[in-house]
């Protein structure tokens, strides 16, 4: 593969969901791209589509419009044994260590059998041993292997959700708010992990968290989310040094942080609450919450660059 | 509210001393709290900051009397709030305590609702059971204007919580508990079902509150980004003790603090340092149906010696508000 060319990239990826109210534009005109090897960040509010995004991405649900592509191939044709061959390239981890896996199923069972699915293994030996070396990566003592999901806490459960997402040596990974049910000490150590791994292995992550400290620990790029569009995209220090969006801005102005100096700050406070976006207008969805908005809102916003690398989708924002 | 100001000679409103809570649950007994320390003074801010079973919320039912019957058990230790002795008072001498002079908030707004009877409803209900010799319109005007003052239009009052968004419910519950105008109000998680935007609109109104009643708080939480925003002062939990007390100053200027603080701070990632990795807590939380004979942290700190496994430390003092309860601080001897 060129070093140029995206590991992962949408085009114009758009999930609308029929509700008996209308139509609900989840995810809106998405154009990404993620390299090999490097963290994109995708932050926003619940409802802001993030977790639609990442599912998406993975053929999870069909998109209504749009492509995506993996090596520069449009997954969205795939069939049949072409798309077991793409889940052995991408992979999930999902939010609640909970619900995520089989209760039913014994530790080793989890974690092998996405390589049973995709065929990637032999043997029993071979299986035990590869499920024996995927427990090690991901800090597992070995004498949980028979055990059951409902023996672990929160923290190892979701350790056996990054082996089991590990397991076909995947090149992508969607992490859909992988540490928010996880306690901080523990979180750290997933992040820690997930950071190795890439470190290692050269994986690269969509990472999807509403958590703005984490994202900025975790990412290379960054991607803001409101109501389904995004609204900001810039590297990580580029967003946090210059954020442009008025949305980006509240956001970072409202995060609690252990910065004592940040005590007595200034605090800009958004009026109201995220509304559904069903049927929505044309204009900036953002606008009713925005102490900016003007005339000029009710316009389409598209992405625009202001500076290299930096997009805003805001009329006001010049680079 | 008023007239409990004035008593000067009582300068502590709440005071824990020592307490023992365990739950004996079919499968083992959970040590919950071991000798848990706290006093609060009239008016303070005070977070408690804890992991996932740290013995944050049993301390907080503690203090209501609300611990699962049979299941949870005092064992040892006292709760003094305001001269009463809470362990020991009858059930009534609860009742009149309960919701009139001590509040709490729950951490998921939904549940804490009744989803049957009207928002308005249900914030009079409060009046009707506490202030019986109120008049109805003297009711309704109260409650009209508390609805107005935690920012719901006061219209809406006959609407069901289904109607209101989540921020919008843990609005109306704040409205609950602050409408009988209590000395103190038991917050737990009040922000942690909510959106980071959401979060800031409800903690600049527990901000708003306390500076108008003058309510005394404790804020339970396991964000300590969250108590920097609201507290004066913190708790730090682990294993069911306080294992270091002090002025937000004292512990977040992050100069001296015991193990386990400096391992949270550590993990944390925040927005101004660049760290290649977190630096994260080894192991994971004390099991508290097998607690360690010493320090509950001991496993997990990389300070412990023999001792630290031997005998539980006692709180340490640094200056005239800063404890810390480690082995390290004691007296004579340098950390770092």
């Amino acid at each position: 593969m060129s070093e140029n060319r995206p590991l992962v990239e949408t085009r114009n990826l758009c999930k609308y969901f029929d509700t008996p109210r209308g139509q609900l534009h989840a995810v809106e005109e998405v154009n990404l791209s993620i390299k090999a090897g490097e963290t994109l960040g995708v932050v926003g509010e619940s409802g802001c589509g993030k977790s639609t995004l990442g599912r998406v991405i993975l053929r999870l649900i069909p998109p209504t419009r749009g492509e995506v592509y993996y090596e520069g191939e449009n997954i969205l044709e795939y069939r049949g044994k072409q798309l077991k061959k793409m889940h052995v390239n991408m992979q999930m981890i999902f939010q609640d260590p909970f619900t995520s896996l089989n209760p039913r199923l014994s530790i080793s069972n989890i974690i092998a059998e996405p390589m049973k699915v995709c065929g990637l293994v032999r043997n029993r030996r071979e299986m035990a041993e590869r499920v024996r070396e995927l427990m090690e990566v991901c800090g597992l003592p070995a004498r949980y292997v028979n055990t059951y999901p409902h023996e672990l806490d929160g923290g190892r459960r979701q350790r056996v959700g990054l082996a089991r997402a590990l397991a076909v040596d995947p090149k992508f990974i969607v992490c859909d708010e992988p540490v928010s049910a996880l306690d901080v000490s523990i979180q750290a150590q997933i992040l820690n992990l997930l950071m190795d791994l890439q470190e290692q292995k050269g994986v690269s992550y969509l990472f999807i968290t509403h958590d703005l400290c984490v994202v900025r620990h975790i990412s290379h790029q960054i991607m803001v989310m409101y109501m389904g569009q995004v609204v900001e995209f810039a590297e990580k220090n580029e967003l946090f040094k210059n954020p442009l969006h008025p949305y980006t801005k509240a956001l970072l102005s409202a995060i609690p942080t252990i910065d004592l100096s940040r005590r007595n700050r200034e605090r800009q406070l958004l009026r109201g609450e995220v509304a559904n976006p069903i049927n929505p207008k044309p204009g900036c969805r953002f606008a009713p919450r925005c102490a900016y908005a003007a005339q000029e809102c009710l316009e389409p916003q598209t992405l625009r660059e202001v500076a290299p690398g930096h997009k805003v989708a805001c009329w006001r924002c010049q680079g | 509210m008023g007239n409990k100001m004035q008593k000067p000679a009582n300068e502590n409103l709440l005071e824990i001393r020592n307490l023992h809570v365990r739950y004996n649950t079919d499968e083992a007994v959970v040590h919950a709290l071991n000798g848990f320390d706290l006093t609060l003074k009239r008016g303070e801010t005070l977070g408690i900051v804890g992991e996932t079973g740290a013995g944050k919320t049993t301390m907080a039912l503690s203090i209501m009397r609300l611990l699962p019957k049979r299941i949870g058990e005092v064992t040892a230790g006292s709760i003094i709030y305001d001269g009463i002795d809470i362990l020991k008072a009858s059930a009534n001498a609860m009742l009149k305590l309960r919701g009139k002079r001590i509040s709490m908030i729950f951490q998921d707004p939904m549940t804490s609702l009744n989803p049957v009877q009207t928002v308005g409803s249900q914030i009079y209900e409060v009046l009707e059971l506490h202030y019986p010799e109120m008049t109805r319109e003297e009711k309704h005007r109260r409650v009209d204007e508390m609805l107005e003052l935690v920012g719901i239009p006061p219209a809406r009052k006959d609407e069901y919580p289904h109607q209101f968004s989540g921020g919008m419910k843990q609005r109306i519950v704040i409205a609950m508990a602050l409408i009988s105008k209590p000395e103190l109000l038991l917050a737990d998680e009040p922000t942690t079902a909510l959106d980071v935007t959401i979060q800031a609109q409800i903690l600049e109104l527990v901000r708003e509150l306390k500076r108008q009643f003058n309510t005394a708080m404790i804020l339970i939480t396991h964000d300590l980004g969250v108590v920097n925003e609201v507290c004066e002062n913190v708790a730090i939990v682990y294993g069911g003790e306080v294992i270091e007390r002090g002025t937000i100053e004292d512990v977040y200027v992050r100069e001296k603090n015991h193990p386990y603080t400096e391992g949270l701070f550590g993990a944390i990632p925040d927005l101004v340092t660049d760290l290649p990795r977190l630096k994260s807590i080894p192991g994971y939380m004390v099991d508290p149906t097998n607690l360690p004979e010493g320090c509950k942290f001991a496993d997990r700190c990389g300070f412990c010696t023999e001792r630290c496994r031997r005998e539980n430390p006692i709180l340490h003092r640094l200056s005239d508000t800063h404890f810390i309860k480690c082995h390290l601080f004691e007296e004579g001897s340098n950390h770092e």
